[in-house]
């Protein structure tokens, strides 16, 4: 019963158990909420917003101190550009766009500010798509989440996708579980947006 | 049995070899160690991990897992994570609270949400878990064991978290901003470590130090002959031969159980030293903040809380380990009828997969195929 066959088998488990990557996330914590804009049937770009937990800790970008409530000066708001917010430049600023279940590529980010209401920081920016996407010929869908799930990303409220801007009537945005990408070695099912018209 | 240990250690040789190579041939695809505030690493040009993602293909970074957990274990987790998000304010909140107004019960609230706060987090999958549940359970091990392994490796983990903050903030020109990309650096420290502490449990298993000696479990002396060796006085006539003979056993059996009882421990203090020496990120936002707040005694309070959530939720998992060894073992016959050898060889597979499990992820981060992370 335990001979090298099985010692084999065992040392195959421990290599498939090592190559995953095995981590107690998250660490942070964001609402989200997200206002696609609408030209007709395309999306054009995406306004977001996102509201931090009250247990981030600011001093890791090398702030002491932020302001009770209201805007950040353009300071501090280009220190946290520079420490917390521009890496994410390689994760798309955790945004996922797939259409026709293609993951697409986003412009750079704008508008960027940083906020702090009743306590908490809130980053908003928009992040432009590279050239429009006609929903009404194509499957769309949206997604805000972390891959290494270190951060862990909440829909803020019942309707946290909108729809805005010259949008046709028909357009409408409705959430799913996206099943066809589960996060952090398919423990987690991140919450998506159908966009249709 | 001899030829099944030589191969083992063979393989354990190979694994030496094989981390030893990638540590030479690393620095020029050594991934980096530095994180920002996501977590996330801030790769370098020349990494392979990197590289290996063409520009024009948008979909190269969206491959995913194909399986995905049963809905019952989702949601378990989702219930877990959306609760650590709501204690992790409320520790803020608490520390803020306890700051202005230092009474017993903002102590309590603050320790008993910094605990709640550990033992949901260790319910996450995590590489102390697998650490102790392999060590655990591929032996025969004691409850206090369980205990004393996730106990000492959530203190180095608490330990470890409080010398990197307060390191940074009284030695780092660039103060806090560093100390998540340092916690990250001890992620390859804590496997290599890791190996250091499977090739020990393999070395002294095999060395016949540990393991299968259990007290509760055998027992050298039949009860007749033991109850007749107690009752032996000196002054009792017997035949020589037979008094020298009992003696020279317990004599062996005591030097044996000595000897086993610090093997194990040692085994135990260094598994839980390499699993924990990475900290928690929980504890380093905490004591980031508490020192933020000129109250570093409450951050430090908040992370051994943490601490020791931790080591309750890790306890339970271990105990499922040993409790899973013990069923095994009871109820196969064939194994029963070679019980030392058996269990031996489980306990030597147990250790070894700790080495491969700190061997790979070595390899894998010294090569940049893997970026260090953190818990």
């Amino acid at each position: 019963m335990l001979n090298l066959s099985v010692i084999r088998r065992l040392i195959g488990v421990a290599l498939f158990v090592a190559s995953g990557v095995a981590a107690a996330h998250p660490h942070v914590w964001i609402r989200f909420s997200a206002r696609v804009q609408m030209q007709g049937t395309s999306v054009i770009s995406i306004v977001q917003m996102w509201r931090f937990s009250e247990g981030f800790p600011v001093q890791l970008v090398g702030i002491d101190t932020l302001p009770d409530n209201g805007p950040l000066d353009a300071k501090q708001t280009a220190i946290f550009r520079d420490q917390a917010f521009s890496s994410l430049a390689g994760a798309q600023y955790f945004t996922h766009l797939f259409v026709d279940g293609e993951a697409q590529r986003l412009g750079d980010p704008m508008g960027f500010r940083v906020s702090v209401d009743h306590g908490k920081l809130v980053y908003t920016f928009t992040l432009a798509l590279k050239k429009p996407v006609d929903v009404s010929a194509h499957k769309v869908s949206l997604g805000i989440w972390d891959d290494s799930f270190f951060v862990d990303y909440e829909p803020d409220g019942a309707t946290a996708v909108t729809i805005e801007g010259h949008a046709a009537s028909s357009c409408a945005a409705k959430s799913f579980q996206d099943r066809a990408h589960p996060i952090f070695n398919g423990i987690v099912v991140p919450q998506a947006t159908a966009i249709s018209c | 049995m001899l030829t099944l240990e030589r191969r083992l250690l063979r393989i354990l040789l190979a694994v030496c070899l094989a981390v030893a190579g990638f540590a030479l041939a690393a620095p020029s695809h050594a991934a980096s160690a530095a994180v920002d505030v996501f977590g996330r690493p801030v790769q370098s040009s020349s990494s392979p991990a990197e590289s290996a993602i063409p520009a024009s293909t948008p979909a190269a970074s969206e491959t995913h897992p194909t399986f995905v957990l049963p809905e019952f274990a989702r949601t378990a987790l989702a219930t877990s994570i959306i609760w650590q998000g709501k204690l992790n304010a409320r520790i803020a909140d608490a520390a803020q609270q306890l700051h202005r107004t230092s009474t017993p019960w903002t102590w309590l609230a603050l320790i008993g949400l910094a605990f709640a706060y550990g033992v949901l987090h260790a319910i996450g999958p995590g590489h102390g878990k697998l650490v102790a549940g392999t060590w655990l359970g591929s032996r025969d091990t004691r409850i206090a064991q369980a205990v004393a392994l996730a106990s000492w490796s959530a203190a180095v983990q608490a330990m470890s978290a409080i010398v990197l903050v307060f390191g940074a903030v009284w030695f780092a020109k660039a103060g806090v901003s560093s100390v998540l990309s340092n916690a990250a650096s001890l992620d390859i420290v804590s496997y290599v470590l890791l190996c250091v502490a499977g090739g020990w449990t393999i070395y002294s298993t095999l060395g016949r130090r540990d393991c299968c000696v259990d007290p509760r479990a055998l027992k050298l002396v039949p009860p007749e002959r033991s109850r007749a060796s107690s009752q032996t006085s000196v002054h009792e006539p017997a035949y020589l031969g037979t008094k020298l003979q009992l003696h020279m056993r317990q004599s062996g059996r005591t030097t044996r159980f000595g000897r086993s009882k610090f093997s194990v421990t040692s085994q135990i203090l260094a598994t839980g030293f390499a699993s924990g020496v990475r900290p928690c990120v929980g504890s380093i936002f905490v004591l980031i903040a508490s020192v933020a707040a000129h109250a570093p005694w409450i951050g430090i309070a908040a992370t051994f809380a943490i601490g020791a959530g931790v080591a309750v939720t890790v306890t339970l998992f271990g105990l499922g380990a040993v409790g899973a060894n013990r069923f095994i073992m009871a109820r196969s016959v064939r194994l029963r009828s070679r019980i030392e050898a058996t269990k031996r060889v489980v306990a030597v597979t147990g250790a070894l997969v700790i080495v491969l499990f700190g061997a790979v992820q070595t390899a894998l981060i010294l090569t940049g195929y893997l970026q260090p992370a953190l818990t």
